[in-house]
């Protein structure tokens, strides 16, 4: 029994691989939205939010927006919704937030 | 704030896009590195904000997407300039707007002074013109080191300055030095003399030969003290030596004064009239901005002159100049006998301190009044003891023939 749960184990571990890249950046506390790619999302209070390392906007309208990264699709709600800059790497959405949605 | 000041210099457009893949336009343009800020929906369609640089490269873009753009402001300073580009008196006028400036400010409009005590202020100015440094000179002709140098060369009692110019203010420092001691020689032979004609009431003498005794009557410039010693004086002639008289010598000395104090005098009562008139002086010119006609018999004149600037380092050649008119009327009042008497004692009394300062004391006064029709006559003798000895140099001639015989007879 014991051996076979092992096996178990293992084969759920061949299912979702952990990168080497991931190992490494764990191991020696690299910031991971550096090496990873990954966005770096910051909010003043729920009125500003603040998207870096993005990759594109999906939809964009004011009472939603659904902006893609490298780690899924981000679905932001709220009211009277407005992109205050846009850039390459960031994104600066200002207005009412209610609701932020990972979508992985 | 910062932002959008650059912004709108830098100028920027906004367009309203409509098409179906909206978000397809925006993530090329951002890919494309254009800047887009204030996206916002506005009525089914979407507005945006883009530099000028960036909207000529966003046709490609709504070409890819088939999205269509349509201008809907143009705003900041490229825009602002095309507008008035055919206006060229404004142009004109700006030019020499900042072109005046800069003539304005590369003269000296200020110089001020600070850290003198004793160096009158207005001696100073007068020595700065002569040398050529005034109000309206070129900043460029004004070096601050041989401004430096000539203060310091022209004024031994300066010690240190320090000339800065800032903007077009001249700021000249300076450091007094500290005020020598009065140092008497005591190597130079001298005589003592009356300063004031006397009665001699004692004489301590400290060197030399004293010529009077107390109770003797001087007169002005009669010797005191004299600074000749006779050491020996027999048959092979007379040794003599030449000494710096020192002596106290005091006397009684009288001081006659007089004073007439006016019985009437004028107050000056305020009827609240004021006026008031404003001018503008350029350089020497004055220019009074509108006439008034100062129709009082009697007024007081208040001045008022200010310097106008633009900021604390750059002081503009024009002053605003106020004058102010205040009407009174003259009203005669009468001293009562004692009043009178009572002022002219004092102003007597001010009278005899300036003239003996410290120097003495007063041992007996007498102050008579003589009532006239307008005024009241007062008439003061002092007896005051004071030292009455004044350092006279000892005549050069008699001094080198003095000491010719000595050497003569020091040889014999």
């Amino acid at each position: 029994m014991k051996n076979k749960k092992t096996k178990k184990q293992k084969k759920e571990e061949l299912v979702q691989p952990v990168s080497l890249k991931e190992k490494v950046t764990s191991m020696l506390e690299l910031p991971k939205e550096v090496v990873m790619d990954y966005p770096v999302i910051s909010m003043v209070g729920n009125e500003e939010l603040h998207i870096e390392n993005y990759k594109g906007i999906l939809e964009y309208d004011t009472e939603r927006i659904r902006i893609c990264t490298t780690h899924g699709i981000i679905k932001v709600e709220g009211r009277s919704l407005l992109l205050k800059t846009m850039t390459m790497e960031e994104i600066l959405i200002k207005g009412i937030i209610i609701k932020i949605e990972f979508l992985l | 704030m910062f932002l959008s000041v650059w912004n709108y210099l830098r100028g920027y457009v906004t367009i309203e896009l409509s098409g179906f893949s909206v978000e397809r336009f925006m993530n090329l343009a951002s890919h494309k590195g254009i800047y887009l800020w204030d996206i916002k929906k506005y009525k089914s369609k979407i507005q945006m904000k883009v530099s000028i640089k960036g909207f000529k490269l966003l046709k490609s873009c709504a070409k890819k997407t088939k999205c269509k753009i349509v201008i809907v402001e143009k705003k900041g300073c490229p825009f602002f300039i095309h507008k008035y580009r055919k206006r060229k008196v404004m142009a004109a006028g700006v030019l020499i707007f900042f072109g005046l400036l800069y003539f304005l400010s590369s003269f000296i409009w200020l110089i001020e002074i600070k850290g003198n005590e004793r160096i009158d202020t207005e001696e100073l100015i007068k020595a700065l013109e002569n040398y050529g440094v005034k109000t309206g000179v070129l900043k460029m002709k004004v070096n601050a080191d041989e401004v430096e140098g000539f203060l310091r060369d022209s004024f031994p009692d300066i010690a240190w300055t320090a000339a800065e110019i800032k903007g077009t203010r001249l700021t000249i420092e300076l450091t007094e030095t500290v005020e020598k001691p009065l140092i008497v020689d005591r190597t130079t032979p001298c005589n003592l003399v009356a300063q004031r004609t006397g009665l001699i009431v004692s004489v301590t003498t400290r060197a030399g030969t004293p010529k009077v005794k107390a109770n003797d009557v001087v007169k002005k410039g009669d010797l005191l003290v004299s600074g000749e010693i006779i050491i020996k004086d027999d048959e092979e002639g007379t040794l003599k030596k030449y000494v710096h008289a020192d002596a106290d010598v005091l006397a009684k000395t009288r001081y006659e004064l007089s004073f007439d104090q006016p019985l009437y005098y004028m107050e000056k009562q305020y009827t609240n009239n004021i006026k008031k008139q404003h001018a503008i002086k350029i350089f020497d010119k004055e220019l009074k901005l509108y006439n008034k006609e100062i129709d009082y018999s009697h007024y007081d004149k208040i001045i008022d002159q200010k310097q106008l600037s633009l900021s604390k380092y750059f002081v503009l050649p024009l002053y605003k100049i106020t004058y102010e008119y205040r009407e009174y009327t003259p009203v005669k009042h009468k001293r009562t006998i004692e009043e009178a008497k009572q002022l002219a004692e004092e102003e007597i009394r001010k009278k005899l301190l300036e003239e003996i300062s410290d120097r003495g004391e007063v041992v007996s006064s007498e102050i008579k009044y003589y009532p006239k029709e307008d005024c009241l006559k007062a008439k003061a003798v002092f007896t005051i003891l004071e030292h009455i000895e004044e350092v006279q140099a000892i005549n050069r001639e008699e001094f080198e023939d003095g000491a010719n015989r000595k050497n003569l007879s020091d040889t014999n």
